[in-house]
């Protein structure tokens, strides 16, 4: 992301933010409520289009284009809320995952579908329930393997911890890094700053609309403002 | 000449009170009346009946103010929990059932048969010939006072509390003001306007039969409407007189256009309404008019 | 009785169709399309066309005729609806009757007022035991349960259908799920034209062909609509049903022309008292 204004309705949230994520890395962003997390999230994915600047998949300038064109171009997203289809069962938000992005070349939806189930095997059993009826946990586990399903290049995760308990929270953080040791590169935005920043190789952290603090995660972890202000001085 | 001028700026009369009733409902109110010539078609109804059962012409009117003002209370109570979408089916069912109850029900009505002879308010008062004129300044008076009263009213704070619930209902919930108590408030309003302007009608005419009313008369209101300008009531008094005169200009092509029959006029005419909605709606949505700001926000605004 | 049942399941059928269209475009596209009593009469002035003064036999005016107006419904949508598609509240409504305005009355200027019929052998009524079943009766039903089945498929399994839904469930997440918005508007519209036009060719069967026609209709269809829950599409077809056979149960004690009346009442009652429809899920009201 370049320099980037973005908001709504012409009000900026977003001001002049610039970063990037190199292939294959973590990168976390974390920061208070309020200060432009989610909307930083939607310009990346596509839901909202900047005021001004560019946004930049790999090599290629994506700002103008919408959130289809980005996920055929290996971006996958996991919203916080409203991160799966509520009237269609699990399998068909995996379908729906896999066949509106996944190339030619991509192994088949079969192939992939094991792969998926292979990281979250509790909702292995759950396939024929309509997602709507599953609990928190299971939602957020069903979001995150519909986003995996085409073998997305970069995956973008928004609050990915948010209403689930400790134990789910790290349950999923560990999956979280088993996807990203397969080479995936994550972009997380993260409440839990401690749990999000102990997966991450780089943090962000975004205060007001602009960043903070951009350095390795250890780095920012170990920073004493830092420290002091968001982790509740742990 | 005179006469037919006459006769035109009585229609005009009309057509601007039933704009400027759905221009409250819907232009300031955001509630949507496609059942509009059913309340205008119950004012008619109203009035017409109840004056030929005796009662002096202006009492017909004001009943059938109250009336149709009840009905359209009840209509907006209905569906006014839900979202604005249901109080159009709403609305336009009930005008199509009523058209129905209407042309059935003829022990009450007189069906299709229609009431005849209606007598207008102060009739006797104007000497001889000068009936019509005498009517188009009752009429006229009434689109003047109901303006005036609108006007005021789009400036008062519950104008303010009509434009904040069409532009921002959750806002006014949280303000404590209840978003149904105005909302069917505002369509009572309009509905009493509605009766006035369905009782003119039967007055005028003399007589009503279920025929004369139909969506046409709720198409040519909303074009008013958009034309004038939501919420500007200026401008849907300029654009009812210029939708008035087009139409009755209109109606010399038939002379000039050979083959082009009364029928297929109608159509041409109602056509290029529906277009023209689509058209202003898409280019012009706020019409040609101006909506009328309380005092307060005109004097705020200008320090900007 | 039994004749009643049956006619009043008939007269739900030819509600199913338009009633369903509603609710498809309604759950993708969040307004109501109060055009679609025209659509209704539109589609069935163009297989007029095509049956009387072409000559083509029925089946092949129909399919031709709802093809024409799928596509004839994709381009109106991109005329008139898309520019107001990021309008709030109510805009589309006025446009949407707008719409339904000046088709209808491009009908009346070419087609006059007069009613007409479309070019069917003549037939007897068929008898089974106590009931009469005339040939225009078996035709409905049967090709409304034919298209009928045919959408529930493409709804239900095929990648088309999960598209819509997707795009009905969460436009955003099936935006970032790579699908296209406007790619599923455009076959929502092509279904809807198509289904609407073959409803159109059955009531004029069933009754006869005029311009008002589709304006009749409005109040049933949106009920059945609403009685099924309006954002869901199938169920629409159980509220059509429901509906038909209300109606004529209640010519045993009201004259048949109040059955506008009967619609009204049930719409009113499943406003005050379960607005989300017979079969829909509850959701909050204001």
């Amino acid at each position: 992301m370049c320099d980037v204004v973005a908001g709504y309705g012409g009000h900026p949230i977003l001001h002049g933010v610039s970063f990037s994520v190199r292939a294959g890395e973590t990168l976390v962003v974390v920061g208070p409520n309020g200060s432009g997390k989610s909307t930083l999230m939607k310009t990346a994915v596509g839901l909202l289009r900047p005021i001004s600047g560019q946004v930049l998949l790999g090599e290629a300038n994506v700002t103008t284009l919408g959130a289809p064109a980005r996920a055929a171009r290996g971006l996958a997203y996991v919203p916080q809320e409203a991160n799966i289809f509520r009237n269609m069962s699990v399998l068909e938000n995996l379908q729906v995952g896999y066949e509106f992005v996944a190339s030619r070349s991509a192994p088949s939806f079969g192939v992939r579908l094991d792969a998926v189930l292979d990281l979250f095997p509790e909702i292995r059993v759950k396939l024929r329930s309509t997602a709507g009826h599953l609990s928190g946990g299971q939602r957020q586990m069903v979001a995150m393997a519909a986003a995996l399903m085409p073998e997305p290049s970069v995956l973008a995760l928004d609050e990915p911890s948010a209403g689930l308990s400790p134990r789910n929270a790290e349950i999923l953080f560990e999956v979280i890094g088993r996807v990203a040791a397969s080479g995936v590169t994550l972009l997380i935005v993260e409440q839990n700053t401690r749990l999000g920043l102990g997966a991450a190789d780089h943090g962000v952290v975004l205060v007001g609309g602009r960043i903070r603090l951009a350095a390795p995660a250890a780095e920012v972890l170990a920073d004493p403002d830092i420290r002091r202000l968001y982790l509740g001085g742990v | 000449m005179t006469v037919y001028l006459i006769a035109t700026l009585t229609l005009v009369a009309m057509a601007a009170l039933a704009g400027l009733a759905l221009n409250l409902q819907w232009g300031m109110g955001g509630l949507v009346n496609f059942g509009l010539f059913g309340f205008y078609m119950l004012g008619a109804y109203i009035a017409g009946l109840l004056t030929v059962q005796g009662l002096p012409p202006l009492v017909a009117l004001g009943m059938a103010m109250l009336g149709v003002a009840a009905l359209s209370a009840v209509s907006a109570l209905i569906s006014v929990r839900l979202s604005e979408d249901y109080l159009a089916i709403v609305t336009l069912g009930f005008a199509e059932c009523l058209r129905l109850v209407i042309s059935y029900e003829g022990w009450l009505t007189r069906g299709m048969l229609g009431v005849s002879g209606i007598e207008r308010p102060f009739q006797a008062w104007w000497p001889r010939g000068w009936g019509d004129t005498g009517f188009l300044l009752l009429a006229l008076l009434a689109v003047l006072i109901v303006y005036t009263v609108l006007q005021a009213l789009a400036r008062s704070p519950f104008g303010r509390l009509v434009r904040a619930t069409r532009d921002d209902p959750g806002v006014v919930e949280a303000l404590g003001k209840s978003v149904l108590a105005v909302r069917v408030r505002v369509f009572a309003i309009g509905g009493a306007i509605l009766g006035l302007a369905g009782s003119l009608h039967a007055f005028y005419y003399s007589y009503i039969d279920p025929t004369q009313f139909g969506p046409i008369i709720t198409a040519y209101a909303f074009m008013a409407v958009v034309v004038g300008g939501r919420g500007s009531n200026r401008g849907v008094v300029a654009s009812a007189f210029t939708l008035i005169f087009l139409l009755e200009g209109s109606r010399f092509l038939i002379d000039l256009v050979p083959g082009l029959g009364a029928s297929e006029l109608a159509a041409i005419r109602l056509f290029l309404v529906g277009v023209g909605l689509v058209v202003l709606l898409i280019f012009k949505p706020d019409g040609f008019g101006r909506e009328p700001r309380s005092a307060l926000a005109d004097k705020t605004s200008s320090r900007f | 009785m039994g004749q009643l049942l049956v006619n009043g399941i008939v007269a739900g059928l030819l509600l199913a169709l338009p009633a369903l269209a509603l609710s498809l475009t309604f759950s993708v596209l969040r307004f109501a399309n109060y055009a679609v009593g025209s659509y209704l009469s539109c589609g069935a002035y163009l297989v007029y066309i095509g049956n009387v003064l072409l000559g083509m036999p029925l089946w092949l005016a129909a399919s031709a005729g709802a093809a024409l107006f799928a596509v004839i419904a994709v381009g109106i949508d991109w005329l008139a609806y898309r520019p107001l598609r990021n309008r709030g509240g109510v805009t589309l409504l006025v446009a949407s009757m707008g719409v339904a305005i000046a088709l209808e009355n491009v009908i009346r200027f070419f087609a006059g007022n007069s009613p007409r019929a479309y070019n069917v052998p003549v037939a007897r009524p068929m008898r089974f035991g106590d009931i009469r079943l005339n040939h225009e009766q078996l035709t409905i039903l049967v090709a409304v349960i034919a298209a009928l089945a045919v959408v529930w498929i493409i709804f239900r399994f095929t990648r088309l259908g999960r598209m819509m839904r997707a795009v009905a469930d969460n436009p955003d997440l099936a935006a970032v799920r790579g699908i296209s918005r406007s790619r599923v508007v455009a076959y929502v519209w092509l279904i809807a034209g198509m289904l609407t036009t073959l409803s159109g060719v059955l009531v004029g069967l069933d009754a006869n062909v005029e311009p008002q026609m589709g304006w009749t209709y409005l109040l049933p269809v949106f009920t059945a609509a609403i009685l099924g829950g309006i954002a869901n599409p199938m169920a629409a077809v159980a509220g059509a049903l429901t509906l038909g056979i209300a109606e004529e149960l209640a010519t045993l004690v009201m004259p048949v022309h109040y059955r506008m009346i009967v619609t009204f009442l049930v719409m009113v009652a499943l406003l005050l008292v379960r607005p989300w429809g017979l079969f829909g899920t509850r959701w909050v009201t204001k």
